[in-house]
């Protein structure tokens, strides 16, 4: 029997309960890309909407900055109404951090 | 006024033409060039523009007459361009990355059994080189080829005393300085199914949590408690997320193969079993919060008999099999603040033979047992434990700089076998007994090249081969590093 069972794992269990939660409440409160992108971006880029789908992959990091930086969107659609600047910006990012030349996460079966 | 509008048409045709060029991609300067004033397709502005000009011509000749003749010269001249590239582009089949990394680090031991005594022992600068050339191909959409190859060696011609075998090249420098292909695998999305089989030389080594040292996103599949060495065989994955609602959920079941025989010769000394892994994952990103993952898995593994080494006279066809139960959750960024933790949990069964590798003095041994000690054919139970954090400073101005610790800690009969992959000449998860490590990553260019530097300190409970009865230890290794890795 290993000399840190049962109270240290015990505590383990504790800690990472502690950890789960206090990571569950500030993901909460913290503006996420994937779902900004998914929810403003996707209501009209995806499959039999008005504009076709879309994903970080389709550029690389350095498209997707030139894309905002010279506003592309706004010369086929002004969206300004519908994506605050601070949106804007954490799609950005999260575009950016996907992108095709992004460091993407490897393992069986994730595309 | 006439005449204004009609001249800011022509001024705005190449730029139209242009964008349009770009966003269709191909072919259009073709089709103009052999129909000039299409008839079905007319209601494309820049060809209505075209159009425009060719009748206003006559009225009112342009500035320079030849112009929309020239346009359409440069339009062909681009569209040749673009099926040039585009050419390229598809004949590109096997989209290449690498990384590099260059090592320096010093090894102490305090109290190591080279001998029948402890004694004290260092290597004050060793110097080593690796290179990883990652590899794919999407062949249709739902098959996708994933290779690596690798190289580690030390600088120069050197002595290391151990010869990396078939699973661990990626941590045991090769004095050939060859390439080795680590990863080698297809993916092959089953269409309109949420089924996937993977199958080759696997993404096995280098999983969770070794990005967040690496500076880098998930590499491999499986978390470096359960295994972190190289492995074939064949995964069939089964992605959950709209069965069960949990984001990037996913089933895995695994065989693997590490040793298999080509040829038995029954009754005879190379008479043996093969050695398979088989096993249940099950992950998902933790319920609620974004860049998590929960890990859970059960696997069963052969074990191979000791049958390298002189005076042996007989070895058993299998020295028994472990089941290993793995938990291994981890969150990343956790809320934005950037702080990434992790923490992991193994427990072994390992269920020995009741027979081992007997030697002609008539010792016999099987993995952490032998005959004095009467412990061959027990059931041994072991476990590791491995946490840390890592944290990303507010400092701007050293381009976010972040600091990890880390902790290990292994059982009387851990199994360190399964560890491997993470490129360090030590194996600090082999650790029977305590291991920490601290570490900084100054990030000298971003997403491309980082420095760290770290230590790690092994406290051995206990410090003997694979074979035979453990041995209680007071041994301590200290491992000193510095490291650049480069991407590209």
């Amino acid at each position: 029997m290993p000399p840190f069972v049962p109270k240290t794992i015990l505590r383990a269990i504790l800690l990472t309960a502690l950890i789960w939660v206090a990571a569950g409440l500030g993901a909460a409160v913290e503006m996420d890309g994937e779902i900004l992108f998914s929810n403003k971006c996707g209501a009209c880029h995806a499959n039999g909407k008005r504009a076709p789908a879309i994903a970080p992959v389709k550029f690389a990091a350095i498209q997707w900055e030139r894309f905002f930086y010279r506003e592309k969107h706004q010369r086929k659609q002004d969206i300004r109404k519908l994506i605050t600047p601070e949106e804007r910006s954490t799609i950005q990012r999260y575009l950016m951090e996907h992108a095709a030349d992004s460091d993407r996460p490897i393992a069986a079966g994730m595309k | 006024m006439k005449k204004r509008v009609w001249s800011s048409k022509v001024a705005l045709a190449p730029l139209i033409s242009l964008f349009i060029l770009i966003n269709t991609g191909r072919g259009f300067g073709h089709d103009l060039k052999q129909n000039p004033a299409p008839v079905d397709e007319g209601n494309h502005p820049t060809e209505r523009m075209l159009r425009q000009n060719d009748h206003k011509g006559s009225e009112s000749p342009p500035t320079t007459a030849d112009q929309p003749d020239t346009l359409r010269q440069e339009i062909d001249e681009l569209s040749s361009r673009l099926d040039t590239i585009e050419t390229k582009s598809i004949l590109d089949k096997i989209k290449l990355s690498g990384e590099f990394r260059t090592r320096l680090e010093t090894i102490r031991y305090k109290d190591h059994r080279f001998s029948d005594k402890p004694a004290d022992g260092s290597s004050e600068e060793i110097w080593s080189n690796r290179l990883r050339i990652n590899l794919r191909s999407d062949i249709r959409e739902n098959i996708i080829f994933h290779g690596r190859l690798s190289y580690y060696k030390l600088w120069g011609e050197f002595t290391f005393d151990e010869e990396p075998s078939d699973w661990s090249y990626p941590s045991v420098p090769d004095k050939e300085g060859s390439l080795h292909v680590e990863r080698a695998y297809i993916d092959y999305f089953i269409e309109g199914t949420p089924l996937s089989i993977t199958f080759g030389r696997l993404p096995a080594s280098d999983g969770p949590p070794n990005e967040l040292k690496d500076n880098t996103t998930r590499k491999s599949t499986w978390p470096v408690m359960l295994n972190d060495v190289e492995a074939d065989g064949i995964i069939a994955s089964l992605a959950l997320d709209h069965l069960i609602g949990l984001k990037k959920s996913m089933f895995r079941l695994v065989y693997t193969k590490f040793q298999q025989h080509y040829l038995r010769y029954k009754g005879e000394l190379l008479d043996f079993d093969d050695v398979r892994g088989m096993g249940a994952a099950f992950e998902t990103e933790a319920p609620g919060i974004r860049n998590s993952l929960f890990w859970l898995s059960y696997v069963r593994m052969d074990l191979a008999p000791l049958r390298d080494m002189p005076g042996i006279v007989r070895y058993p066809e299998s020295t028994g099999y472990a089941d290993m139960a793995t938990v291994h959750l981890q969150f990343d960024d956790m809320a934005g603040s950037g702080l990434d933790w992790f923490g992991a949990y193994t427990h072994i069964d390992i269920a020995l033979s009741p027979s081992g590798t007997l030697f002609q003095n008539g010792y016999e041994v099987s993995i952490y047992s032998d005959n004095i000690s009467g412990t061959i054919g027990d059931r041994l139970q072991s476990d590791g434990v491995y946490t840390g954090l890592r944290y990303q400073l507010p400092l701007s101005f050293l381009n976010f700089p972040r600091v990890g610790l880390e902790y290990n800690y292994g059982s009387k009969y851990w199994l360190g076998l399964l560890s491997s992959g993470s490129g360090s000449l030590l194996n600090k998860l082999a650790t029977r007994g305590n291991a920490y490590e601290l570490y900084y990553i100054q990030p000298l260019h971003r997403n491309t090249m980082f420095l760290r530097a770290g230590i790690i300190l092994m406290d051995h409970d206990y410090f003997s081969p694979l074979f035979g009865n453990p041995v209680e230890s007071d041994m301590k290794t200290y491992n000193y590093y510095l490291l650049v890795d480069i991407r590209f």
